[in-house]
């Protein structure tokens, strides 16, 4: 397993969540814990409405849980009550998002689309557009970056929303069915990128997916059920080669 | 009338008679002044301002409907950290470019049509300046139902499945 001897980048404890209140009341996420460490690509599963969304969200910083704590890099951001008054700022600084479809703005090109969370970071022009080049190039597709999203397919849109999450360098990835949208040659490109991007910039990588056939891909698998963990931690790697032999 | 005539003894011959009145050069021109153009000036005042009222209600559901066009795109900035300043910045932005392209674009006409218009028009640059500035107060107010929506717009909007 990579980095256990490290800190864990995503500590989630005793985690719950819950809709509606008395007989309405909906129990999303029930007592969840877990750990992501720096290198560490984990995923999510479970069937529909098993709260691996919900999770996400909270991990995510855009939904608050109902009880529980939540660090993120060392820092506490949630304990009963989010304790960061501005939770965009922690996203932009802490965490990339990859989305299932690519959500780039359409109306800028590869580049700037990249260079957009720079320049909210504060960076220079200049700085964002060389930054936002460097990672085009390494996700191959530099030569792409004037071309507007409805010019790129969809595996070439997928890695500049990939680039886009990695542009302020975030420990926390965090990715909702990335390859949902692509064939299963370009889903395991996109999974060993992730995992690439994982290793070298020592980042936790979390993505929630249905598909059963990047599981090998994964250092631990958490699957949820009814709002509850099922298996604590499975290398996807063993379950993997269990389920061939 | 020959300057060896007392004039307010003809005024006031001609006044004796039915429809007609002898009036001074100053009373003439306060005349025409106060009862002609002052009307007119008021009738075009009134047509000004319901065209600005117009023109904000215009600008204003444009504004709106592109801003429902853009409901994920500002999902997806607000989702990586965009704060609110710079989604306002972008709705005001538009409006902005929106109202200022109009007005240029009206001045050009304008000046290009007046001197076939019927009636003569005074167009001096202080009010070329003003309906400038009324331009952009127009755009600035109008931008704010569009704004409104924008800030509604939850980040989690961003992580909806459909593409």
């Amino acid at each position: 397993m990579a980095g256990t001897d490290k800190q864990p980048v995503v500590r989630v404890e005793h985690l719950s969540k819950h809709f509606g209140q008395g007989t309405a009341r909906v129990d999303a996420l029930l007592d969840i814990n877990m750990e992501v460490y720096p290198g560490q690509v984990v995923g999510l599963m479970g069937p529909s409405g098993s709260g691996k969304t919900t999770l996400l969200h909270c991990i995510a910083c855009i939904l608050e849980p109902s009880s529980g704590r939540i660090t993120l890099d060392g820092e506490v951001v949630y304990d009963e009550r989010w304790l960061k008054a501005d939770l965009r700022r922690l996203r932009l600084d802490k965490i990339g998002f990859i989305f299932q479809y690519p959500n780039l703005l359409p109306f800028l090109d590869g580049s700037d689309n990249v260079a957009i969370v720079l320049d909210l970071a504060g960076f220079s022009a200049a700085a964002a557009r060389t930054r936002a080049i460097e990672l085009l190039d390494y996700l191959e597709v530099g030569h792409r970056k004037h071309a507007l999203p409805k010019q790129l397919s969809g595996g070439e849109a997928q890695r500049v929303a990939i680039a886009r999450a990695l542009a302020n360098k975030p420990r926390i990835i965090l990715a909702d069915e990335p390859t949902a949208p692509l064939d299963s040659a370009r889903a395991r490109i996109v999974m060993d990128l992730l995992r690439r991007i994982a290793v070298d910039q020592s980042a936790a990588i979390i993505v929630v997916t249905h598909d059963e056939m990047i599981l090998d891909r994964f250092d631990h698998i958490y699957r949820l059920r009814d709002g509850r963990l099922e298996t604590g931690a499975a290398a996807g790697r063993q379950l993997a080669s269990a389920t061939v032999s | 009338m020959s300057p060896y005539v007392p004039v307010n003894e003809v005024a006031a011959a001609l006044a004796r008679w039915k429809h007609l009145t002898a009036l001074t050069q100053d009373q003439q021109e306060t005349l025409l002044s106060k009862f002609v153009i002052e009307r007119a000036r008021k009738q075009q005042g009134l047509i000004m301002v319901l065209l600005v009222i117009v023109s904000a209600v215009i600008i204003a559901l444009i504004v709106y409907t592109l801003t429902m066009d853009k409901v994920r795109s500002i999902a997806t900035l607000k989702f990586v950290g965009a704060p609110d300043r710079t989604i306002i910045g972008l709705i005001v932005q538009q409006a902005l470019s929106m109202g200022i392209f109009g007005y240029f674009t009206g001045l050009m006409l304008v000046l290009t049509f007046k001197p076939y218009f019927p009636r003569r028009l005074v167009l001096d640059p202080e009010s070329v300046a003003i309906v400038f500035v009324i331009t952009i107060v127009v755009c600035l107010a109008a931008s704010t139902l569009g704004i409104r929506l924008a800030l509604k717009v939850d980040p989690a909007e961003a992580l909806a499945s459909s593409g």
